[in-house]
């Protein structure tokens, strides 16, 4: 018997978001965006991995408590520091970047500096990193919870460290959690359900949310193969992603 | 040739109360371990601290009480957690938290390494991070005189003192870099003094033999100590892998309120 876990769908679900052809960027606090990257990458996708550890295209990687470490990108092409990365996206070259939040609101704010006041927060968390800049200067956004619930997805974050699309702007944003797959659409400033993990009944999604999303059709997001579960299992041998 | 080889206890004196200081590496990788032991120990008081994403070093002088304030776009300790003292001291108020965004640090450096007053960024002005920087005065907005539109500008950030571990140094401070350089360039040339820890002291036949070894040149450094594997636990590209078992021991025990002193002994 196989046993599912919910952290594995997460990286199902964002490996199904990359784009082929993509130039990619994965910072710290980043397990699953690069597990999702090496899924892809088996999948046959064509990306370009640039990363806060600095080493440029590398062909393989391990998991370790540090998705910025430095040893655990093999067959790097050489060095490309972040200020560089950053530099490539203010020109508009990034495609993809990966952010998880404390908080995503119905309007794809996210929070990741406070929880209560700003002068004296309840929860400190660490920061927005680089969030208030490559959220809006990457093309695509594809952002991550490790929980479906009220607290992770309320109608309003306390906080805006990264703000979420006005009607003209087009980056494109997606969210994946345990449960669901959602776009944001900025035409109607709501976000989009578009499909659940099979075996997700839909009210367990929808009772978990502090906003009511868009529907029209849904689909069925497919677990993981045994293939594809035996992959994970050899970049992270040691189950990082669970812990 | 100026010999500035120094141990730690004489480099401490070249940082005074009150300092802006700001280190090199990131998160778990190439942190100035050991001058962060020392100073953590040392009589100094009121420090504040500027980074883009510290992790290890930077907590343990939080940790050690000598703190007052510190810059940062994030302090996270990835998979294990928040950056345990930065949060412990930042919820109970014993440490002013200003944060800051990764591409804003890099203006801000950007600006004090090249000598101007400050340095355009496109940080989005919708973020609530910004009007805390404005009415801080640390950022400011502009017109652009070429199209009118307000631009946001970060004023140049130059640190009193920037410590940095490296692979190799000769005496007169010239060393060499190996793999990530993170902004440590930026925060060698924005600082008004550098301290320099290195896993090897060489001789300047070193860079001789090969110039393009040269990261960062000595006239911009002020003291140089040896320090063989002095950026452990955390990792030294191409040395030594960070030692997780030990980061997290750190971890644990801070959470779970063990001192400084007890914790000290465990990196």
């Amino acid at each position: 018997m196989r046993n599912e876990r919910p952290i594995d769908n997460v990286i199902n679900c964002m490996s199904r978001a990359i784009d082929n052809e993509s130039l990619v960027y994965v910072g710290l606090s980043s397990a699953l965006p690069l597990l999702a990257v090496a899924l892809a990458k088996a999948r046959g996708l064509r990306l370009k991995l640039l990363s806060v550890s600095e080493i440029y295209d590398a062909e393989d990687i391990s998991i370790t408590p540090s998705s910025g470490d430095p040893f655990a990108f093999h067959g790097g092409k050489g060095i490309l520091t972040s200020l560089e990365a950053f530099d490539l996206a203010r020109k508009g070259l990034l495609d993809i970047m990966f952010f998880s939040a404390a908080q995503v609101d119905a309007q794809a704010n996210l929070n990741i500096s406070v929880i209560g006041s700003w002068e004296k927060p309840r929860v400190r968390l660490p920061g927005g990193a680089a969030a208030a800049y490559l959220y809006v200067h990457s093309r695509k956004l594809i952002l991550w919870l490790n929980e479906h619930s009220k607290r992770s997805l309320p109608a309003k974050v306390d906080f805006i460290t990264a703000p979420g699309p006005s009607s003209d702007e087009k980056r494109r944003i997606v969210l994946c959690t345990p449960k669901a797959y959602m776009e944001y659409d900025q035409s109607i400033s709501e976000w989009v359900l578009k499909s659940l993990i099979r075996g997700t009944d839909l009210n367990d999604v929808l009772s978990n949310m502090g906003f009511a999303p868009h529907m029209d059709s849904l689909t069925y997001m497919d677990p993981l193969n045994e293939e594809e579960l035996s992959l994970l299992n050899r970049i992270d041998p040691n189950n990082v992603r669970y812990k | 040739m100026a010999n500035k080889l120094v141990d730690l206890n004489y480099a401490i004196e070249l940082i005074n109360d009150g300092d802006w200081i700001t280190i090199g590496g990131m998160s778990f990788h190439r942190n100035p371990m050991a001058f962060a032991k020392a100073l953590g120990s040392s009589n100094r008081r009121n420090l504040r601290l500027l980074d883009r994403e510290p992790g290890l070093a930077f907590d343990l002088l939080i940790l050690s009480g000598k703190v007052d304030e510190v810059r940062m776009a994030m302090a996270s300790f990835e998979r294990f957690g928040i950056a345990p003292a930065f949060r412990i001291f930042a919820e109970t108020g014993k440490l002013r938290v200003k944060e800051d965004v990764c591409e804003a640090i890099m203006a801000g450096l950007r600006a004090g390494a090249f000598g101007l007053p400050f340095m355009v960024s496109s940080v989005d002005l919708r973020s609530n991070i910004v009007k805390m920087h404005l009415d801080d005065n640390t950022w400011g907005l502009t017109r652009d005189p070429f199209t009118g539109k307000d631009v946001l500008v970060v004023k140049a950030i130059e640190p009193d003192v920037a410590i940095i571990h490296v692979h190799n140094a000769d005496a007169e401070g010239d060393a060499e870099l190996v793999g990530p350089k993170y902004e440590d360039l930026l925060k060698v040339y924005a600082s008004k003094k550098v301290i320099i820890t290195a896993e090897r002291i060489v001789d300047e036949d070193y860079f001789k033999e090969d110039p393009s070894r040269l990261t960062i040149p000595g006239i911009k450094v002020n003291a140089v100590i040896e320090s063989p594997r002095g950026a452990y636990p955390t990792s030294m590209y191409g040395l030594y892998e960070a030692n997780y078992d030990a980061i997290k021991s750190y971890y644990e025990s801070v959470r779970n309120g063990i001192n400084y002193g007890n914790v000290v002994k465990l990196l």
